[in-house]
């Protein structure tokens, strides 16, 4: 095989992995995107959207299944040289399941436990659209010890050398889900003082935490009547739950 | 520097001769992760609170079910005790199989009220591979007191490296589909490369970053400065499709792993610290079996 041959051959390879990721691109975005008509009632461009991509997927498609056809096609060598791997063939069975169940939940856009699309963070957020404030307010609890103010940062008790009320077990994912997906429920709040009762911490409040962003600095209000105040849904992640005491306490100001 | 992606592509290098103690130093990292992250308190929390809603799992809900109500407790003490004899490689062509499937179990529940893909995602599917594996024939009990049964001589040539390849497979998965997952639909990919969810980020988290933590006010204002944020998001893109090459080639997997380290690093510092170790961990697979090799040989 000379060099010119063998360079066609490996253009011929690197073709046919696009041919198969334009199809797989074609078909997630096909699927992927929303519109609220049917096809039928939708305006050109929405029709113009439909046609090119059909376009797209039959021109690849058909180059496709040309080299499938050829005596020298990637697929072909790939799909060989995967069964004759030394492997287990229990263990083969299994990857085609596993790799199946991923490409599918990848294809959609969607996580069937445990097959995942690691879509983590591909959410669209138009931060400009939203104009947000240069201040944002959070809601945090803090104590007393021995009659300093001490904000009692949750988050920062998963990380091992900046931790000192909460122990081992109360790791990054524990911090995050009382944090914020829990933020709200009663059980969460007491979950957290059952926690902090080896720490003879036996009242939280909750203040707000400040941070302008224009000025670059970050304070914070202990006052629990304003606490209250600003608890509201526009807070990330919603309310934070605010013990009866504090806001018996409030009552009337 | 030569680049043959024929003869150093994955599928050849499940061939090639791998380093038991590679996948020894990879079994006990990833046992002590599974014991760390087994014993979060973060299963009694999601017991009294509800946690996240709308994730599914491949189980019939009665199953699902089932395993909130009796099996969770049982679970919760079952795979830190496993996780810890796998990490001393006891018992461990019995332990390893038992324990991917409690795993599974376990944070099948995880997963129902915590909507993350971690740690769950970087540790089921190498935990499926070293049940399959030779992963015990050195740095365990193993190896000590049940040398003869063990049998080294019918070890294949591969069988400590196709573990480590198909487990470096999986990290190129994990990457690769992030990187899917962000790019479609296209029709807003313009608005993603914004950078206005990696900005939104760091604008809601900051007091609960370690950036906060360690430097108290921000370094810049986090509300704007838009085009900083857009330069990052593009760039994580590439890095997480970047990740591809480790099919065709084993060459640029260091500069690989410090670009996807790197990028874990900065979100750690930004308030998403979950990923990095786990990142690290998985890291173990793309070293260069040689050097474990040299390691042995000194």
């Amino acid at each position: 095989m000379n060099n010119l041959h063998r360079f066609i051959l490996k253009l011929k390879y690197f073709a046919e992995l696009i041919y198969v990721f334009v199809i797989f691109c074609v078909l997630s975005n096909l699927y992927k995107t929303q519109f609220h008509d049917s096809f039928y009632e939708a305006s050109l461009k929405i029709k113009l959207f439909y046609f090119l991509h059909f376009i797209t997927l039959s021109i690849a498609l058909f180059l496709l299944i040309k080299r499938q056809i050829s005596k020298e096609s990637l697929l072909k060598r790939i799909y060989f040289k995967a069964k004759n791997l030394i492997l287990p063939k229990a263990l083969k069975i299994i990857l085609i399941i596993i790799l199946f169940g991923n490409f599918i939940c990848v294809l959609v856009g969607k996580s069937v436990y445990p097959f995942s699309n690691v879509g983590m963070f591909s959410r669209r957020i138009d931060f400009k659209k939203q104009n947000k404030s240069e201040t944002v307010y959070r809601l945090k609890y803090y104590y007393y010890e021995n009659y300093n103010l001490k904000i009692l940062d949750v988050r920062k008790e998963s990380y091992f050398f900046l931790s000192d009320k909460l122990g081992l077990g109360y790791n990054h994912e524990y911090t995050f889900s009382t944090t914020f997906h829990n933020k709200k429920k009663k059980e969460n709040f007491e979950f957290l003082m059952n926690s902090l009762d080896s720490k003879n911490i036996d009242t939280l409040w909750v203040g707000v935490q400040t941070v302008n962003f224009e000025t670059k600095k970050t304070s914070f209000n202990p006052d629990i009547c304003n606490a209250i105040l600003l608890n509201t849904n526009e807070r990330y992640y919603g309310e934070l739950y605010i013990p009866d005491y504090q806001i018996k306490k409030c009552d009337g100001n | 520097m030569e680049i043959n992606f024929a003869k150093n592509n994955i599928l050849n290098r499940i061939n090639f001769e791998g380093s038991a103690i590679q996948l020894a130093v990879f079994r006990i990292l990833l046992g002590m992760q599974i014991f760390y992250s087994s014993c979060s308190k973060l299963f009694d929390l999601l017991q009294n609170a509800e946690g996240s809603t709308g994730t599914s799992t491949v189980f019939p809900d009665s199953l699902d079910d089932f395993i909130a109500t009796y099996l969770v407790d049982y679970l919760q003490v079952v795979v830190p005790i496993l996780s810890l004899l796998f990490i001393v490689g006891l018992f461990t062509r019995f332990v390893t199989p038992i324990l991917f499937v409690s795993f599974l179990l376990l944070f099948s529940f995880w997963y129902i009220h915590f909507d993350a893909p971690v740690p769950w995602l970087y540790i089921w599917f190498p935990l499926l591979i070293l049940s399959f594996g030779k992963c015990s024939d050195r740095l365990s009990l193993d190896s000590l007191f049940f040398k003869k049964s063990l049998k080294f001589k019918d070890r294949k040539s591969n069988s400590y490296r196709w573990p480590i390849e198909l487990i470096s497979g999986w990290f190129v998965y994990i990457y690769f589909s992030a990187g899917i997952a962000k790019l479609f639909p296209l029709t807003t990919l313009f608005k993603w490369m914004e950078g206005g969810t990696s900005q939104n980020i760091l604008y809601e988290r900051f007091l609960d970053s370690l950036l906060h933590y360690t430097l108290k006010d921000p370094l810049f204002d986090y509300s704007t400065n838009y085009y900083v944020f857009s330069i990052l998001s593009i760039l994580s893109i590439l890095v997480e499709l970047s990740v591809v090459t480790i099919l065709f080639t084993n060459k640029f997997n260091w500069l690989i792993a410090v670009l996807i380290i790197s990028m874990h690093f900065f979100l750690f510092m930004t308030g998403v610290p979950g990923f990095m170790q786990l990142a690290l961990i998985i890291c173990v697979c793309l070293i260069n079996p040689k050097y474990f090799k040299d390691f042995n040989s000194r």
